[in-house]
């Protein structure tokens, strides 16, 4: 088998032009996700994504997260295990949002509210290329 | 009574018109009537006046719809009519007449249509022309009438302005109070377009400051424009034309300050981006005229928007316009006089407070806006002297400081940024030429602080551990050596080392790539120095690489030069000593042939790299003082030298790139240098073997390089070669007997060449058909011939095709069908399909190409393929399974060269002559059809080449003709799925098939309609999981994007 070296920057690649629910930016402009805050573990096939919400008390905070876990869903293959956490501080309920995001069953139900999945579609638009050479 | 009659007959048809069914006809008999009116007018048959009599009974009319039409048929006349015909009597009566209807409801429209034909035709006297405005005033309230009518308002005006400027003058205040009440409520933008001119005309031209503010009210209450233009834009006004005017209305007079400066105040903070810009860009251009007095007393609110702006910039645009605003008010502020009792001057107390506000951002440990804080200093200081001078002196010893005490290096790079902005600015205000003076450095402030500047950074650039930091003191250095008289010839000097050290390093670096992007800046300010410092330094290095060789140092030279070849001083000295550099290399015989063709390679390519760029910039001439003939003679010599003196066979490969770069350098010679370098190639001595055997050559190395010179002279070059026909029997003799297909290849390349150019040669056409008669019947035709001696023939015949073929000529169509004939000889099939690909294609080495010079007729490629692709598709259908594969590989090489636009409307002229769509499409949809089976077929054979080509021209039927493909979506989309899985890599999907198939896959859910699509949404977006784990990275990439298009709701993404 030939080395499969999926690193951080391709995941990065992946979730930088995600757009913000409330701003026509996407996350990577408004510095919610850094390519820092990507860790990769190829070996056992390990990601975590941190992002910062813009503010500690951020109500989009689990819609971006939610965002980002369809988006790498989508677009990893499945033999990754993802954990998508806000970065150590930066929101008021922490804890909260990182148990929703990580919850396979409560992801699943979210993405069975056809609003809702409306809404997680409009902001991974701008994550597609939709032009061909 | 002529005229009456027509008259009639215009009335009546007219009224048929409006009223019947056959509109059209009786709309084109009043227009004929017409016609024939005005002509008997022009012609003199006729008197005006005697129309106005015909028409008396209509236009006193009790019906107001016979008054108007009578009135129309008037005006219509008039718009007809020549000057010459309407005596200045007849036209009071006329425009008394007209200005009379007026206050005729239903007649308005014709009057003023007739009354702007009148003055169109300049026959009105001063004083009716100044009456049409005072009328219209009184009589009409312009803004309950239809569009239409407000335009012609509009433009009598601004005729009025053209024709009757001191009339107006002398109407003055009263005409700019009607014109208010005119523009007053006015939404058709054609019409506001209008009305800005006007206003702008009336600023200019007209006593208005009576009813300044309501002419301001009247005009900005459109600000901002949010206009949006209706689908298929049918009035050709747009956002950006309202918004020019109108600003170019609020920027066109003082009197406007006082009620613009506070609502744009009010404007720029809002919360609409678009708003925001808008008032800016209204600032930009408002505060020349206005005046820095009229912004000083709210120039703190101006401020506090426009910083608020730079650091929380919605877009670029709206940041741009912001720093042009903090230029332009620094601009008009540093006229402007200071109020008797105050201390600092507006200028100055502008600045401090831009200057206070930047000075705590940078002072923030976090430095978030530090950036838009040195790009807002850098607006402002560029803006004039006194603001330059003021903002750097005042700033740059608290930056210099904060650089010195803090140790961060991030911190100290985003400091340097600033600085390097600073001295950008300073450039821009000391560093151009006064006009009719000289420059005056003298009172630039960066000059003052320039050797701790130059310290600072040179300091910074050589020694710091810190990459971006380093960068940004290399670009402060370059903008140092940039600005005229700043630094001394040493420090010059320091600079220019300092880049060849980072020249010099290891590539692939940021210091090496940031060094090759500044060296042909650097080195075009300062060539001399440059040539002494950097490109001797660079060219000795070379010799010593490659004799190591380790790849990386010979790229990080080579990559050097090449971008201080973009100098076209330097590059002539460069070329010459690589052409020395590859000589020395290919003779040195202590280096084992392949590795002194793997450093000659790379020469090679970094030769052609410089070349075609030299050919692509078009200054003046490639190669000012280089003796390029000479170069070329010694790549030659020295290759066939060396492939002469040594056992081991030189690559074909390796002979190739010497013959690209050999005729690239042919293209930059005259017909005259052609000719005496093609007469010194012919009889040169490599001292091991002989390279010509008269009449022919006999060296296969030196006959290629020989077609590279011959196939891209001009066709005036005189050919060394005596008797054509015994030149080119000789050469295929020799080529065909030797097995080389390097020999082939130049011996085709040589003859097709001559064949098209002519070059004064005799007895062409006899050999082609001796050629022709005796190769074919007796070669390509006969089986037992030998394969490889068919193939060697086939080569030749192709190419000889190709000169017919490219101009034209019936024979080059002839023996394209011979070789179509040879797709089903299992021996020559793939030959044959090769070449019809040599025909169809263009040649890297130029030979029959447009820019060797070659005889090539408009749409070649469009006839080619026309006449090729029945029989490929004919040959397909009867071919066995074996035999197919050539036809697939010869409709991949017409499918990849022919113009996109031929494929898509291969019947143009149908299409054109009865310009319907629908035709076209069928037609369009009915030619790809006949390909679909083919393509389908072709994508199931397991050949990576045959793929891409076929897969292109899938992606063009998916884009154009999505239907088509919705029809055969259940075989398309299996066969993209399994050629996108790297488990079957094997079957020839390399990676560039593999990213081909997905990306096409995806471009499917883009274009065919969604409800085809639906049944295979599962599958794809299950089926391409696989392919998200794909060895290689690009293909991963396009995967994932291909999946998260299928999981999109549909229709659109």
């Amino acid at each position: 088998m030939l080395p499969r070296d999926i690193s951080p920057d391709e995941v990065f690649d992946l979730i930088r032009s995600i757009n913000d629910p409330e701003h026509p930016l996407s996350l990577e402009q408004l510095h919610i996700t850094q390519l820092d805050l990507v860790r990769v573990d190829p070996h056992d096939s390990h990601v975590v994504v941190r992002f910062t919400p813009t503010i500690p008390h951020c109500s989009m905070a689990t819609l971006i997260g939610l965002c980002i876990r369809v988006r790498l869903l989508r677009s990893l293959p499945p033999r990754f295990k993802v954990d998508i956490i806000v970065s150590e501080g930066s929101h008021q309920s922490e804890l909260a949002v990182n148990r929703q995001l990580n919850d396979k069953e409560r992801v699943a139900a979210a993405l069975e509210n056809k609003h809702l999945l409306e809404v997680v579609n409009q902001c991974l638009k701008t994550a597609i290329h939709t032009a061909i050479k | 009574m002529l005229i009456q009659a027509a008259v009639d007959r215009a009335l009546a048809a007219r009224a048929a018109a409006a009223a019947a069914d056959a509109a059209a006809a009786a709309a084109a008999d009043a227009d004929a009537a017409l016609a024939e009116i005005a002509d008997d007018i022009n012609a003199g048959r006729a008197a005006l006046l005697k129309l106005v009599e015909c028409l008396g009974p209509v236009l006193t009319h009790t019906d107001p719809f016979r008054r108007e039409a009578g009135v129309a048929l008037l005006a219509a006349v008039l718009a007809r009519t020549t000057k010459e015909r309407i005596s200045t009597q007849s036209a009071t009566v006329l425009a008394q007449f007209l200005l009379s209807r007026l206050d005729d409801q239903p007649s308005v429209e014709p009057a003023l249509n007739g009354l702007l034909a009148m003055l169109d035709l300049g026959v009105l006297s001063k004083t009716e022309q100044i009456n049409i405005p005072t009328r219209i005033f009184a009589e009409l309230n312009v803004q309950t009438f239809q569009q239409s009518v407000r335009n012609t308002v509009f433009r009598i005006f601004v005729k009025l302005f053209d024709a009757n400027l001191p009339g107006l003058q002398k109407l003055g205040a009263e005409f700019v109070l009607g014109f208010i009440h005119v523009m007053d409520g006015e939404k058709d933008p054609r019409n506001l377009i209008l009305a800005f001119r006007l206003a702008q005309l009336i600023t200019r031209h007209l006593d208005f400051q009576k009813h300044a503010e309501d002419l301001f009210e009247v005009v900005f209450c459109y600000f901002p424009i949010t206009f949006r233009p209706l689908p298929n834009d049918p009035f050709g006004v747009t956002a950006d034309d309202l918004r020019t005017e109108l600003c170019a209305v609020v920027s066109s007079t003082k009197a406007f300050a006082p009620y613009a400066v506070p609502v744009l105040l009010e404007k720029a903070t809002s919360d609409s981006a678009s708003a925001k810009r808008d008032a800016m860009e209204a600032v930009a251009a408002c505060a020349p005229v206005y005046g820095g007095d009229a912004f000083l007393p709210h120039i703190s609110d101006f401020w506090t928007a426009m910083r608020n702006e730079m650091i929380n910039a919605a877009d670029t645009a709206n940041e741009l316009a912001a720093l042009k605003a903090i230029r332009e008010l620094a601009k008009a502020l540093s006229i402007t006089v200071a109020a008797p009792h105050t201390r600092a001057t507006p200028l100055e107390s502008f600045l401090s407070l831009l200057i206070q506000d930047c000075l705590q951002n940078l002072a923030d440990p976090a430095l978030k806006f530090a950036k838009p804080s040195g790009k807002i200093m850098m607006s402002a200081a560029s803006a004039s002297e006194p603001a330059c001078s003021f903002v750097i002196s005042k700033t740059l010893p608290v930056i210099l400081g904060a650089i010195a005490s803090d140790s961060a290096p991030s911190k100290r790079k985003t400091l340097c940024d600033v600085l390097g902005d600073f001295i950008v600015a300073n450039r821009l205000v000391y560093g151009q030429p006064k006009p009719g003076g000289d420059l005056d450095v003298n009172g630039s402030p960066i000059l003052k602080q320039r050797d701790r500047l130059f310290e600072l950074f040179v300091g910074n650039a050589l020694t710091d551990s810190y990459v971006p930091l380093k960068l940004s003191s290399l670009r402060a250095l370059q903008d140092m050596l940039l600005t005229p008289r700043l630094l001394r010839p040493n420090e010059e000097k320091v600079v220019l080392e300092l880049l060849l050290s980072w020249l010099l390093a290891e590539p692939d670096t940021n210091t090496h790539e940031a060094a090759l992007e500044a060296a042909p800046i650097i080195a075009g300010a300062k060539p001399a120095l440059a040539m002494e410092v950097i490109v001797s330094a660079c060219l000795e290095s070379l010799p010593h690489r490659l004799a190591q060789q380790q790849p990386a140092p010979i790229r990080g030279a080579l990559l050097a030069c090449e971008a201080l070849s973009k100098v076209s001083a330097l590059r002539a000295h460069i070329v010459t000593s690589l052409v020395g550099v590859f000589n020395t290399t290919l003779s040195l015989h202590a280096l084992d042939l392949e590795a002194a063709q793997k450093s000659a390679t790379a020469l090679l390519d970094a030769l052609q790299t410089i070349l075609v760029a030299a050919e692509a910039s078009h200054d003046d001439g490639p190669h000012p003082t280089a003796d390029v003939a000479a170069l070329i003679q010694s790549l030659v010599a020295t290759t066939v030298h060396a492939a002469q003196s040594r056992a081991a066979a030189m690559g074909d490969s390796f002979v190739q790139l010497v013959a690209l770069n050999v005729a690239t350098m042919t293209r930059m010679l005259t017909d005259a240098e052609q000719t005496s370098l093609l007469a010194a190639l012919r009889t040169m001595d490599t001292g091991v073997a002989p390279v010509w055997d008269s009449p022919a050559p006999v060296d296969a190395t030196f006959a290629y390089l020989f077609a590279a010179v011959l196939s891209n002279s001009l066709p005036e070059a005189d050919l060394p070669i005596g008797t054509f026909g015994a030149f080119a029997d000789a050469s295929i003799i020799r080529a065909v007997e030797s097995g080389s297909a390097l020999f082939s290849l130049a011996t085709a390349k040589s003859i097709a060449s001559v064949v098209n150019k002519r070059h004064g040669q005799q007895g062409i056409d006899t050999f082609v058909e001796h050629f022709v008669q005796t190769h074919l019947q007796g070669v390509l035709l006969d089986k037992a011939a030998g394969a490889d001696r068919r193939r060697s023939v086939l080569l030749i015949y192709s190419w000889i095709a190709k000169a017919f073929a490219i101009q034209s000529d019936k024979r080059g169509f002839e023996m394209a069908s011979q070789i179509l004939a040879l797709l089903a000889d299992e021996q020559l099939g793939a030959a044959a399909a090769e070449g019809l690909g040599t025909i169809i294609s263009d040649d890297a080495h130029g030979a029959l190409t447009k820019a060797a010079h070659a005889n090539i007729k408009l749409l070649f490629k469009q006839r080619f393929y026309n006449h090729c692709l029945p029989a490929v598709a004919a040959g397909f259908r009867d071919a066995s399974d074996a035999q197919k594969t050539a036809y697939l590989f010869a409709l991949s090489h017409l499918l990849r060269n022919v113009p996109k636009g031929v494929l898509l409307n291969e019947l143009p002229k149908v299409s054109r002559a009865q310009a319907n769509f629908q035709l076209r499409y069928r037609l369009l949809t009915a030619n790809l059809a006949k390909l679909l089976p083919m393509l389908l077929h072709s994508l199931s054979i397991p050949e990576a080449s045959l793929k891409l080509g076929t897969l292109g021209t899938l992606q063009l039927m998916v884009r154009e003709a999505p239907k088509l493909v919705a029809e055969q979506i259940s075989t398309i989309v299996p066969l993209l799925l399994s050629m996108s899985m790297f488990a079957n890599a094997s079957n020839g999907n390399d990676p560039r098939v593999r990213v081909a198939a997905l990306e096409i896959l995806g471009q499917i859910m883009l274009s065919v309609e969604y409800t085809a699509l639906h049944p295979f949404k599962p599958r794809v977006t299950r089926e391409l999981i696989p392919a998200l784990d794909d060895p290689k990275r690009v293909v991963r990439k396009a995967a994932a994007n291909t999946r998260s298009i299928w999981f999109m709701p549909a229709p659109t993404v």
